[in-house]
C-alpha cells in the first residue's frame, strides 16, 4: 500500500487559465507497521459468519443458511428491456417452439414416433443386433503363439492405459438420443 | 445401354443445376460414386435425405443397364470399373448377385426410409437400402419385430401389418421361411424387458395413427 501526493500548485490557479497538463504523481511506500490491518477485518467477518451459521443450525430452519442471504447468489445486473422481452416472447413463428402434432404409435415398441419416420429406438436396436451378428461371422484375427510367455513381453511391451484414455474410450461424452414416452 | 450415357455422367450433366450439395460436379461425382459402391457392398447406407435421393437414381440406372446390357462380359466389366469404387468386390457382385436377384423386377430396386434428424447438426437423415437383400434390410426387420411383438402379446395381426407382410414377401425367394426365422430372433432378442409388452395397441383403426381431433394437451383460455 502507498499514499499518493499530488502537487497542487498548478491547480490553485484554476484549470480554466492553464492548458491541460498531466499532473506529476509521487508515491511513498509505507512500512508494514503503519499499514492498516486487513487480516483482522477478514477474521472478524468469518467469525460473524460462523456465529450466524451456528445460530441457524440451532434454530432448525428448513431453508439452508446460504439461501438468499445476499452474499453468494448471482443476479441479473439490469432489468430486461421492453424490446428484448417482446422479441423473445413474440418473435416470428419460425423462432418459436412448435407443437408436434404428427405423432404416431410405433407398432414395434408401442412408444411415440413421428409419422412417416422410423422409430429410432427400434432402428438402433436392430442395427446393434446386425453388428453383433456380423462380428461373429468375421474370421478370428491372427495371433502369434509363443512357447515362452516372456518372449511376448519382450517383443511387444504393453502400453499402460491412462485414466483419461479410459475415459475417452468409454464415450460418455457422446450425446445419446433419449427414448420416447410410451403411448397411454 | 452403358455405351450411350453413363449414369455418373448423367449426374454431371443434369443434376448439378438442381442440387449440387455445396460441391462442384467433380466432387459430387465422387461422393455419389462412393455412396453407390458402398450401397452395393453393404446393401444399406445411412446418409442425408438429399444424397440418398440422388444416389437412388444412379443405382437404379446402373442395375437396369447391367441387366439389359448386350455387351460381352469383359467389356461390361471394364465399363463398370469406371463407374464404381472398390471394384474387386462391387463389380462382380453387381453383375452376378444383384442382377440375378432383380431379374423379375422392372425398377424399384431400392427404398428410402426416413430417420430422425442427426444429432449435432440436425440434418434430415435417410436409410437407403436394396430391396430383398438377405443381409441388412431394415423394413423387413422392422415388420418382423412388430409381428413378434403382437404374437408375444397374443394379439391378432391388424390389417396394416398383414398388408405390409404380404407386400414384403411378394417377390422374395424363400420369403416365408426367412421371415419366420427373423420373427423368432426378434422374440428372443428385443423383448427382454416385461414392460415392453404391457403396452397393448388401443388405436381406433389399423393405421397406428391417432384421430385427427386427438390432442394430447388442453387449451387454457386466456383470462
Amino acid at each position: 500500500m502507498s499514499f499518493v501526493i499530488r502537487s497542487m500548485g498548478a491547480l490553485s490557479f484554476g484549470p480554466s487559465l492553464l492548458p491541460r497538463v498531466t499532473l506529476p504523481t509521487l508515491s511513498i511506500p509505507l512500512p508494514w507497521f503503519l499499514q492498516p490491518q486487513k487480516q483482522a477485518e477478514v477474521s472478524e467477518k468469518s467469525k460473524k459468519l460462523s456465529e450466524w451459521a451456528k445460530a441457524h443450525e440451532l434454530s432448525n430452519n428448513e431453508i439452508p443458511f446460504f439461501h438468499d442471504n445476499g452474499i453468494l447468489l448471482a443476479a441479473p445486473k439490469k432489468k430486461t428491456s421492453h424490446m428484448k422481452r417482446r422479441l423473445r416472447l413474440y418473435a416470428p413463428g419460425s423462432k418459436q417452439v412448435k407443437l408436434n402434432n404428427n405423432l404416431n404409435r410405433c407398432p414395434a415398441c408401442g412408444h411415440y414416433k413421428r409419422s412417416h419416420f422410423l422409430c429410432m429406438n427400434c432402428v438402433s436396436q436392430i442395427q446393434k443386433h446386425w453388428k453383433a451378428r456380423d462380428a461373429k461371422l468375421q474370421p478370428e484375427p491372427f495371433r502369434e503363439e509363443f512357447g515362452n510367455p516372456l518372449d511376448e513381453e519382450v517383443l511387444y511391451p504393453g502400453k499402460t492405459e491412462r485414466p483419461y484414455e479410459r475415459k475417452l474410450r468409454s464415450k460418455e461424452y457422446l450425446v445419446k438420443r433419449p427414448k420416447t414416452l410410451p403411448v397411454e | 445401354m452403358l455405351t450411350e450415357v453413363s449414369p455418373l455422367l448423367f449426374v454431371a450433366l443434369f443434376i448439378p443445376f438442381a442440387m449440387t450439395l455445396g460441391r462442384n460436379a467433380k466432387m459430387l461425382n465422387h461422393t455419389m460414386r462412393n455412396l453407390v459402391s458402398s450401397l452395393i457392398e453393404y446393401e444399406s447406407v445411412t446418409t442425408t435425405m438429399a444424397k440418398a435421393k440422388i444416389a437412388q437414381g444412379i443405382i437404379e440406372d446402373l442395375i437396369v443397364k447391367t441387366k439389359k446390357s448386350t455387351l460381352a462380359k469383359n467389356e461390361l466389366k471394364s465399363k463398370l470399373y469406371g463407374e464404381l469404387y472398390n471394384q474387386e468386390k462391387t463389380v462382380p457382385k453387381l453383375m452376378n448377385e444383384i442382377s440375378e436377384r432383380y431379374k423379375e423386377r422392372n425398377g424399384g430396386f431400392t427404398r428410402i426410409l426416413k430417420l430422425e434428424p442427426r444429432i449435432g447438426d440436425n440434418a434430415p437423415q435417410a436409410l437407403l437400402e436394396l430391396v430383398d437383400n438377405g443381409i441388412r434390410e431394415m423394413r423387413f426387420w422392422y415388420i418382423a419385430k412388430t409381428v413378434a411383438r403382437l404374437e408375444l402379446q397374443g394379439q391378432p395381426l391388424d390389417n396394416l401389418t398383414q398388408k405390409n407382410v404380404k407386400d414384403l414377401l411378394l417377390y422374395r425367394k424363400n420369403g416365408e421361411e426367412e421371415f419366420r426365422k427373423t420373427v423368432e430372433i426378434c422374440k428372443n432378442e428385443f423383448f427382454q424387458d416385461d414392460e415392453d409388452l404391457k403396452n397393448l395397441p388401443r388405436m381406433k383403426n389399423d393405421t397406428n395413427g391417432f384421430h385427427r381431433a386427438f390432442h394430447n394437451y388442453e387449451v387454457v383460455p386466456r383470462e
